[in-house]
């Protein structure tokens, strides 16, 4: 399965990326292993909440339950993510990057904290 | 504030039924709440297709013997409890699950593959959210 990672280059910058998170199992039902979890949160955040740029603290996992946000990374690019959209935050160091809540209704966000990357490959 | 999500309780009877578990936010920003850090366990993301089969049949119900949290990430898919009462979560929804609450979950009445989201956490019944 596809997910939309920010990532930092040797220079600092964010960018976007594709990583995979292997999924096996039977026709009808395929999952990932398990990952392990170091906390979790999550955030609740109006239209117009901005965090500007900025690292992640931690590796992260986001979830987007509600709301649309607009993720910008150092190289300019911006994305948008919305109900249903996942994306994970490995910008550790670095210039960071920019998250915006847009649209008309609150943005709810899980996020999972974790130590490793675990079996995500680029 | 609290936000509430549908959860699996159990009666009195120790029957599975429909409750609501209450998640403590603290208000950072007029614009921004959060929960505190909460311990995890582990995550994971299963790719679902619908229709039956479902193993174990269409009366089978089981227990996850873990705290957990599931939500829709695509799709819909639907729980039935001891109760009787069948709830069912579309995307973007949630269901906090008592370890030991029976249930049957399926997915056979989405149109589309259903992706799941669950995230389990340490213990064998219930979870305690830190304030």
């Amino acid at each position: 399965m596809k997910f939309t990672s920010v990532d930092v280059d040797a220079h600092g910058h964010s960018y976007f990326k594709e990583i995979d998170l292997p999924q096996t199992g039977v026709p009808h039902r395929i999952s990932s292993k398990s990952q392990d979890v170091l906390y979790w949160k999550m955030t609740l955040s109006q239209p117009g909440y901005v965090v500007d740029f900025t690292p992640t603290p931690d590796l992260r996992v986001l979830a987007v339950f509600s709301g649309q946000m607009n993720v910008t990374v150092s190289n300019g690019e911006t994305r948008h993510f919305a109900r249903g959209d996942m994306l994970t935050l490995w910008d550790t160091s670095g210039q960071g990057h920019r998250i915006e809540i847009v649209g008309l209704e609150p943005c709810h966000v899980l996020h999972m904290a974790i130590a490793d990357k675990g079996t995500f490959s680029a | 504030m609290k936000m509430k999500m549908k959860a699996f309780g159990l009666d009195e009877n120790e029957r599975s039924a429909w409750t609501t578990v209450e998640i403590p936010f603290r208000e950072v920003s007029p614009l921004h709440a959060e929960t505190a850090a909460q311990p995890g366990g582990y995550w994971g993301i299963s790719l679902n297709q619908p229709g039956e089969p479902i193993g174990g049949g269409t009366e089978e119900m089981h227990l996850t013997n873990c705290p957990r949290m599931v939500w829709s990430m695509q799709g819909h898919f639907e729980n039935r409890l001891e109760s009787g009462e069948v709830r069912r979560q579309a995307m973007g929804e949630g269901t906090a699950v008592r370890g030991r609450a029976l249930h049957h979950s399926t997915f056979a009445f989405s149109r589309e593959p259903v992706i799941t989201l669950s995230l389990t956490f340490p213990g064998t019944d219930t979870y305690e959210f830190k304030v």
